[in-house]
């Protein structure tokens, strides 16, 4: 699979003509086809460094993950590098798939919720409200890439680490679910620096914490609306597929497949 | 502990609308005071983002981080694009550089020691009594020492000066020391100083057991270069290129190998002069280029011992793994050869990163680009942190610490107390010392046996420069400055030297008044370029991070090694009673020890077992299977050092006899976070040096005991049945207490 | 009593202090408590009193009688979210000459002589999970006083502008997508109004 699905079908015939060839001025795009904010995570840079796990952690006011919450299953991690083997020793193989909200076009978990505190905005992000939520926890069920978190305690922060959170992101409180924002608040600043240089926000202008900190590139955000931004390029790779893409759920996050020269087969159809 | 909550907004509102209803609910006061600044800050607004390049806080080689601020709080790092080694990247230890700034536990004031010494008993002092009691006993004493760990640029001429003024023993302390890869770079290479190892142009990497990836050298500089590595730019002759690691535990780096080989510890170096002889025996490379290297290190002939056939049975590689490797490694050029973390921690650890280096020289892509190039000389205002001691240096101050006259020492943000060479002496060796003075940002098992222990500033919060160590090929100077005020009676070491000296001395002592002054001036003697004001060039060199240019490096000297010496391995215990080889390995999160003391850094999953918080031990399922042993046992591990605990991880990583342990835990003193968790792996290991004179930490053999406990193991992974453990109590999903 | 002690089994004493005594308090009046929570819910914020300035500076004089703009004061209204309490320094601009005399104003010069901050009372307060940007309306040449009441005319400032999400919405309905950059289709622009959650909830 390689193309994207666009938030809104109108919008898609429009991207559709514009992907046909003819090249777009900055004040079309202005006036016509907004965002959608999608991420490409290429497999085959991702070493697995756990440097965009901490990067969101400090970014969005994750609260610390004591190890009594690691080993009840219960710890938080907005972003999270999953390690699967191949194969048995010494031709064992680790596979890293860093996983986060894919802000899916088609949502599992935003009709469930009975609140609206779950909705998708017309950039294609996939929002949660944090004094909305009531804690049913029907969303995160529903979630197939298990990305929502729940609170089950009031986070706890000694006094002097308050110092260190972001006054951009709410601290969340217990009984309701939290999860990847793509740091919207960062997609916020960029759009009021945009506005107030009279511009408009170019690609590479946007990088959430973990884009922002991966040393290898692997991870990479931008306008899947826009044809020639870095994040569209890799969406029309030959290498790009979705997590699960057989649930339907139109994935914003885009993968591109790892390349191992010495793969058998088999292992390959695991990531198709 | 405050929790926060959007109940508290609530009940704020209730009660300011008057409604007494709601009891014990009030707005909290605080919430509705807002303070105006006295004075306005030049650069600011309240509430408004600032931005401020400075020091990476935890070193990896040196980086440059920028550092958003908010109303005078740090609130995250980032990279600084403009930087030449990390190019705006970072890694999750400098992330965590903003919650150890403001880490509950940081030692806030002077401490003077109340209690048995080593208790950890101590009294909150002021500046004046700590300075005075430091003039009096370090300043008097007859036979002073220095202990630091390495620090580089300005402040470590100040350490020198301060060193030479007080006529004191300078030592410098770092956990997994380099010395063995510095004497195997002058064997191979005719120079103690790192290379620069040109990933990004490389399209072969031949690595055994360097983490470069994670946690060997400068892994943030070497990250941002594998993506070009990886890429089939031109860059790289135009295709992907290809990692071989050969190590015997799977490294983070290993998981990334396109081949990973595994290897029976210590017998790297055989392996490597293998490949040479595949290579030259099957004319891989031009005679023109491998003959002259060859005949400088014992000639063709030496090699014969070495064929693969030869090796296969004691490495465990098979010969035709060996031999495809070395056709592999000769026709992907330019290639590089590189040896690290436990391939080098063998009594024959020299001779096995000299072997592999020298392979660097045989294909000849050393020196040139896509290979292993020198690095030009730093600067001479901001020199490159000084050269760890020896793991025998240690040995040998233990020894005289506890023969000779008791001296007075001042200990500079290094733990000698902790790990392998605490094990060795250090520990007990201080407990004779005269005085002991300790400064740091955080408590820990050397501090714990101070006679003072002074507050030290973060690197966030003080002045320095830094000269990466290894570079990229350029010189590069990089400038640390404070991005916040600190909310502690801290000092930095440096104003604490330069205030120390002119107490001693007098006023004009040393030429510059704090550190501040000294790396202004510096910075600004070392800056060639224009002629604008020295007060705007200034601003300017903070506002980049520093400065770099393009240098013709030095030249490699001549090889000057024997093939013959290398010797096979000595491992302590035998394997009759000691069934594994023990290997010790760094973790991204852990470290080397004080990395742990801020919690995001404990719960950061190791990437290929996605522990956290505890020490674990590695094992292959078969053994795990043998001794009967499974996932979340809590196992004993005896060395002939003495035995430790650890959970059980049963992975594919290492070989059935073979066990990999996590370093970094273990610690008696510490923070809330770190003291008193896990074990410290590196004070079991037998303390057998190589060569160069460091421990090696690799070469001990270990054996298994289950105890008989068992817990859930603090692992991120969902295994397929969590809970499928009958001793793995129910989840408690809400809490005692509201 | 003894029912409700059966509802809550586990509250420890000082638990059921903060959570039992409101409970029987609003159990047993709960009409009037309701009426009360509902005519408060109604009001909204509008209903809070003039909080006590430790300093009694008078708005209506300075931007009233003396036709000071309200951003000589409060700078980064225009270029930032928030809208800034003015420094101790910046009162000293006029008042090392102006009225040196009076009683209110030696409070200032003291202030700034021995460096300590002035403590005021925050009179308009948005929840924490709200990201309200002031640089963003200014932008888009909304009044002050649209919010903030007229202040002018107001010796001791008080909220007079019931500053919930209603009225931010009712606002932002009534220019989403036909403000400044008149026919412009992009829902969220930056000269329109938004309607986006995301956009104020953070």
């Amino acid at each position: 699979m390689s193309s994207i699905k666009s938030a809104t079908d109108e919008s898609a015939s429009r991207a559709a003509t514009v992907a046909g060839g003819t090249t777009i001025s900055e004040e079309e795009r202005r006036a016509g086809f907004g965002h959608r904010w999608g991420m490409s995570v290429d497999i085959d840079l991702c070493t697995g460094c756990q440097a965009c796990v901490v990067a969101c952690q400090t970014e969005n006011n994750v609260a610390i993950n004591e190890e009594q919450r690691v080993t009840e299953k219960r710890a938080k991690s907005w972003i999270r590098i999953e390690r699967y083997w191949e194969g048995e020793f010494p031709n064992a193989k680790a596979r890293y798939l860093p996983v986060l909200c894919q802000h899916c076009d088609n949502a599992p978990c935003e009709p469930v919720c009975p609140a609206w505190a779950t909705y998708h905005n017309e950039e294609g992000l996939n929002v949660q409200v944090y004094n909305r939520c009531i804690g049913t926890r029907f969303c995160a069920n529903g979630c197939p890439y298990s990305v929502r978190h729940f609170n089950f305690w009031n986070p706890e922060w000694p006094d002097s680490l308050e110092n260190m959170l972001n006054p951009d992101v709410t601290v969340r409180t217990k009984g309701i679910i939290e999860k990847c924002t793509f740091c919207v608040q960062r997609i916020n600043r960029a759009r009021r620096d945009a506005a107030q240089s009279d511009t408009v926000v170019k690609d590479g202008d946007i990088s959430p914490a973990c884009v922002q900190a991966c040393p290898t590139n692997s991870l990479v955000f931008g306008d899947l609306k826009d044809p020639f931004s870095k994040v569209s390029e890799a969406a029309n790779s030959d290498r790009a597929y979705h997590l699960l893409e057989e649930r339907g759920t139109g994935p914003a996050v885009v993968y591109l497949k790892k390349i191992d020269p010495n793969a058998t087969s088999s292992s390959e159809e695991h990531h198709g | 502990m405050t929790s926060f909550g959007r109940r508290r907004f609530l009940a704020g509102v209730a009660g300011a609308l008057g409604s007494g209803l709601v009891v014990g609910c009030a707005a909290p006061e605080r919430e509705s005071r807002v303070q105006s600044f006295v004075l306005s800050p030049e650069q600011s607004l309240p509430g408004q983002s600032i931005w401020f390049a400075t020091a990476d806080a935890h070193s990896q080689g040196g980086n440059s981080v920028v550092i958003r601020t908010v109303d005078g709080r740090a609130k995250k790092v980032e990279g600084n694009p403009a930087f030449p080694i990390n190019l705006g990247k970072t890694s999750a230890r400098s992330q965590a550089g903003v919650p150890s700034l403001y880490h509950p536990d940081r030692i806030a004031t002077p401490l003077k020691r109340t209690g048995e010494r080593g208790s950890g008993e101590f009294k909150k002092i002021g500046w004046d009594e700590a300075l005075n009691l430091l003039v009096d006993k370090f300043g008097n004493s007859s036979s002073p020492t220095l202990i630091t760990g390495r620090v580089g640029g300005t402040l470590s001429r100040v350490t020198k000066w301060f060193a030479s003024l007080t006529s004191s023993r300078h030592l410098v302390h770092e956990s997994l020391e380099d010395s063995t890869l510095r004497a195997a770079m002058h064997n191979a290479f005719g120079t103690r100083e790192l290379p620069h190892i040109d990933i990004a142009h490389s399209s072969y990497i031949l690595s055994f057991g360097a983490d470069f990836l994670g946690t060997w050298l400068s892994p943030i500089s070497y990250s941002t270069q594998y993506t070009k590595f990886r890429s089939n730019t031109s860059d790289n002759g135009g295709h992907r290129g290809t990692l071989t690691q050969i190590e015997p535990h799977m490294s983070l780096t290993g998981s990334n190998a396109d081949n990973w080989v595994h290897i029976n510890p210590g017998r790297e170096g055989e392996v490597a002069l293998s490949i040479a002889h595949t290579i030259v025996h099957e004319n891989l490379v031009d005679p023109a280029i491998s003959g002259p290297v060859l005949n400088q290190i014992g000639g063709k002939s030496a090699l014969d011992a070495y064929a693969p056939k030869n090796v296969s049975s004691t490495s465990g590689v098979p010969a035709k793994t060996i031999m495809k490797i070395a056709k592999e490694f000769a026709s992907h050029q330019p290639g590089v050869a590189i040896a690290g973390g436990p391939a080098l921690a063998h009594t024959n650890g020299e001779a096995i990163g000299t072997a592999v280096l020298l392979l660097n020289r045989i294909i000849g892509s050393a020196g040139s680009d896509g290979g292993i190039k020198p690095n030009p000389s730093a600067t001479e205002g901001t020199p490159r942190p000084l050269q760890a001691n020896t793991f025998t240096d240690w040995v040998d101050f233990a020894t005289e610490m506890n023969s000779q006259s008791p001296s007075a020492l001042l200990i500079y943000d290094a733990d000698p107390a902790y790990g392998a060479t605490g094990a060795a002496g250090v520990k007990t060796a201080l407990g004779s010392a005269s005085f002991i003075a300790a400064m740091g940002p955080f408590m820990n098992d050397t501090y714990a046996t101070a006679d003072l222990v002074l507050p030290a500033t973060h690197p966030f919060e003080q002045w320095g420069d830094f000269a990466p160590d290894p570079a990229n090929g350029q010189v590069v100077v990089g400038l640390q400055q404070p991005v916040v005020t600190s909310l502690l009676d801290s000092r930095s070491f440096g104003d604490l030297l330069i205030t120390l000296g002119s107490e001693l001395i007098g006023k004009d002592a040393f030429p510059w008044k704090s550190m501040q002054e000294a790396v202004k001036t510096t910075a600004l003697s070392t800056y060639k370029g224009g002629a604008e004001a020295k007060d705007t060039t200034w601003v300017e060199l903070l506002r980049q991070g520093g400065m770099w240019e393009n240098a013709t490096p030095a030249s490699f000297g001549e090889p000057s090694w024997q093939i013959s010496s290398l010797r096979e391995p000595n491992f302590a215990g035998t394997a009759e009673n000691y069934t594994f080889h023990l290997i010790p390995f760094e973790t991204v999160g852990y470290g080397t020890g004080d990395e742990g003391q801020v919690p995001f850094l404990q719960a950061t999953p190791d990437a290929l077992t996605t522990m956290t918080w505890t020490t674990w031990v590695e094992i292959n399922p078969k053994s795990a299977i043998k001794l009967g042993v499974k996932r979340g046992d809590i196992v004993d591990i005896e060395t002939p050092s003495g035995s430790f605990e650890a959970q059980v991880y049963v992975a594919p990583t290492v070989a059935p006899d073979t066990i990999a342990v996590p370093i970094g835990q273990g610690h008696r003193f510490g923070s809330r976070w770190n003291k008193g968790r896990g074990s410290d792996v590196l004070s079991f290991v037998h303390p057998f040096t190589d060569t160069a004179g460091a421990v090696a930490w690799a070469a001990t053999r270990a054996r298994i005991q289950a105890t008989g406990r068992s817990a859930q193991i603090p692992a991120f992974e969902f295994t397929e049945n969590p809970r499928n453990d009958e001793s793995d109590p129910p989840v408690r999903v809400t809490s005692e207490q509201h | 009593m003894d029912i409700l002690k059966a509802f809550l089994p586990r509250l420890t004493g000082r638990q059921f202090l903060m959570i039992g005594i409101p409970a029987v308090v609003l159990g047993g009046g709960l009409v009037t408590g309701l009426a009360v929570l509902i005519i408060l819910g109604a009001t909204g914020a509008t209903a809070r009193p003039a909080p006590t300035q430790p300093i009694a500076y008078d708005h209506s004089l300075h931007a009233g009688d003396l036709g000071i703009p309200c951003e000589f004061c409060h700078r980064g209204t225009d270029t930032q979210a928030a809208a800034t309490i003015p420094s101790v320094e910046q009162c000293m601009f006029c008042h090392s000459v102006v009225a040196t005399d009076r009683d209110e104003i030696k409070k200032i010069t003291t202030a700034f002589e021995s460096n300590t901050p002035i403590e005021w009372m925050r009179v308009h307060r948005m929840p924490d999970h709200v990201r309200f940007t002031h640089e963003a309306h200014i932008k888009a040449k909304i009044e002050c006083s649209t919010c903030h009441g007229p202040v002018e005319d107001m010796k001791t400032v008080k909220q007079v502008v019931n500053l919930n999400m209603g009225t931010c919405l009712a606002c932002h309905r009534d220019t989403n997508g036909r403000s400044i950059g008149a026919n412009n289709p992009h829902p969220i622009s930056v000269d329109s109004a938004p309607m986006d959650c995301a956009i104020c909830h953070k």
